[in-house]
């Protein structure tokens, strides 16, 4: 990675306004990076009620970032390998490398009790969570170790490091996350690619306010209205607060920097001390 | 302490993200050489005032002179952590010339004295724990202090990766790193709330005195490295930015973390 070239950096599940791949995206082009964007922009096939970010967030999101810098967006549903190729082939295609990625693509469904956790629900969250993460790696590792250079970013979750009553596929998905970064971390470092996760806390974006998401079940289920499990649930964080979609982009910003060339196989808590693990 | 400081604007890249840390108030123990001078150097290149602490005179003087010819006004505090009487002084001298702080690495400690562990006498024991358990304690006890008082500041205790796995012949050292990340862990719980952050930075393996002797003997090199994932040692710079990012507020919702700085070891 040359100090005097914009690194070429890849985000995907980015669109979505007020998420972490969106600050993220946002904090490498303030660096002077070049970003490509991508998102699902379609309903789930399984999930068609599930709100996605809507399809021409990404066309909004990527108008809107281009103010900051050069942005490629390409749509890509991280669960179809040919889609995922199609990303970075279109990435090398329009910017010639691929130097850092960070796959934030993740959703909310099938926050149950495990007795009524359908095998629809289940797989969703290992699609889109464990599958996405590992393809997106995978071909960005493809990509990566002809360069002899690279930083892998994926985004489990504290719930990737303790798993949580409600929680269980995502639970799982996220735990695959963690097991496939230190797996990954462990082949690539012969050739110059770190892979990293960050586990976020509890973090305001619009995914925890989304329909059947985590205000929604656990406000219900602890008989409680949005507004007070809210309250309640800052009251649990030890740093007493949400964690911002900036914070986390703050962790990726350092993961990916030279600093931290010596980082690998690491996931780092981003948590406000609700996981110290 | 802000990031936003630090991003320059569109255009004018920078991949090596460096946390601005101007004119914060940040007190280095073990300052005189390791990864502790390397804090020292780092935070006054990122535009710290810092504090420095060690044992030797000397030694920690000498720092202070390349810090004061880059231009820096380092306050010099002879003394070992693990006295609690010279712990409280530099404490109150830190109070008295800045009248607070913004930040503490913790990155005094004694090395491994690679004995099995039923070779190890008690005075050995009782040494190590003395420094880096005691020692981390005690400053960041008093560290705390200052930095509640003030309603924010970050501690980054310097752990090992010893505190999480074995090794043989580190017996005394392992034990103490161990109680340093679960220190950090209840310091974290006690201060979040008062706004002090508190995590652990735990380097593997880097190019510093205290690992010269394995480095150079031909086994344990080839032993060490091949548990490292990227196949080298670390070098200081490579913990000194970790230590930034985590004593800025661009890890401003991390506390009880530990980042684990060791090229892979731990993860594989």
């Amino acid at each position: 990675m040359s100090a005097e070239q914009p690194r070429v950096v890849v985000v995907a599940g980015g669109a979505r306004a007020g998420g972490m791949g969106r600050a993220i995206a946002e904090s490498f082009l303030r660096l002077g990076d070049t970003l490509v964007l991508s998102d699902v922009g379609a309903p789930l096939a399984s999930h068609p009620d599930y709100e996605v970010a809507p399809p021409d967030h990404l066309a909004t999101a990527a108008q809107e970032l281009s103010t900051l810098g050069t942005v490629t967006a390409v749509p890509c549903d991280v669960t179809d390998e040919e889609q995922v190729a199609a990303l970075f082939g279109a990435a090398v295609a329009e910017h010639g490398r691929v130097d850092v990625v960070v796959n934030c693509a993740g959703l909310a469904i099938g926050l149950s009790p495990v007795t009524e956790l359908s095998l629809a629900d289940w797989q969703v969250n290992i699609d889109v969570m464990a599958t996405g993460a590992f393809l997106v790696a995978r071909e960005a590792a493809r990509r990566m170790v002809p360069q002899g250079s690279g930083r892998i970013i994926t985004i489990a979750s504290q719930a990737g490091k303790t798993g949580q009553p409600l929680l269980a596929a995502y639970s799982a998905a996220k735990f695959a996350v963690v097991g496939l970064t230190q797996s990954m971390a462990g082949e690539l470092g012969q050739h110059g690619v770190t892979v990293n996760a960050i586990c976020p806390g509890t973090i305001d974006t619009p995914l925890l306010a989304v329909k059947g998401g985590v205000y929604e079940t656990f406000s219900g289920a602890a008989g409680r209205t949005e507004e007070d499990y809210r309250k309640r649930l800052a009251r649990q964080i030890p740093a007493r607060r949400f964690g911002t979609p900036e914070d986390v982009a703050a962790a990726a910003v350092y993961l990916a920097s030279e600093g931290a060339s010596f980082v690998t196989g690491e996931a780092l808590n981003v948590t406000g001390g609700q996981e110290m693990h | 302490m802000t990031i936003s400081a630090s991003v320059p604007q569109p255009g004018t890249h920078r991949s090596s993200a460096t946390f601005d840390l101007t004119d914060e108030r940040v007190w280095v123990t073990g300052a005189s050489r390791g990864l502790g001078r390397a804090m020292a150097l780092g935070f006054a290149a990122a535009g710290a005032r810092v504090a420095l602490t060690a044992r030797s005179a000397d030694a920690v003087r000498q720092v202070a002179d390349e810090i004061e010819e880059l231009g820096g006004k380092p306050l010099v505090l002879v003394g070992s952590v693990s006295d609690g009487a010279a712990v409280d002084a530099a404490a109150a001298t830190i109070a008295e010339a800045w009248g607070g702080l913004d930040a503490l690495v913790n990155s005094a400690g004694v090395s491994p004295i690679f004995k099995r562990a039923e070779q190890v006498d008690e005075d050995e024991w009782r040494h190590v724990l003395d420094v880096n358990v005691t020692g981390s304690f005690l400053c960041a006890r008093e560290a705390g202090k200052l930095m509640l008082a003030g309603g924010r500041g970050a501690v980054v205790n310097i752990s090992s990766i010893h505190g999480q796995v074995g090794m043989e012949r580190m017996a005394p050292y392992a034990a103490s790193k161990g109680a340093v990340d679960a220190l950090t862990r209840t310091l974290a719980l006690e201060w979040a709330e008062r706004g002090v952050r508190v995590n652990t930075l735990s380097p593997g393996y880097f190019e510093t005195d205290m690992t010269e002797g394995l480095r150079g003997h031909d086994k344990w090199r080839a032993h060490l490295l091949g548990k490292i994932p990227l196949g080298r040692f670390g070098v200081p710079e490579e913990l000194v930015s970790a230590a930034l990012f985590l004593a800025s507020d661009a890890s401003g919702f991390m506390t009880g973390a530990n980042l684990v700085v060791d090229g892979g070891w731990t993860a594989a």
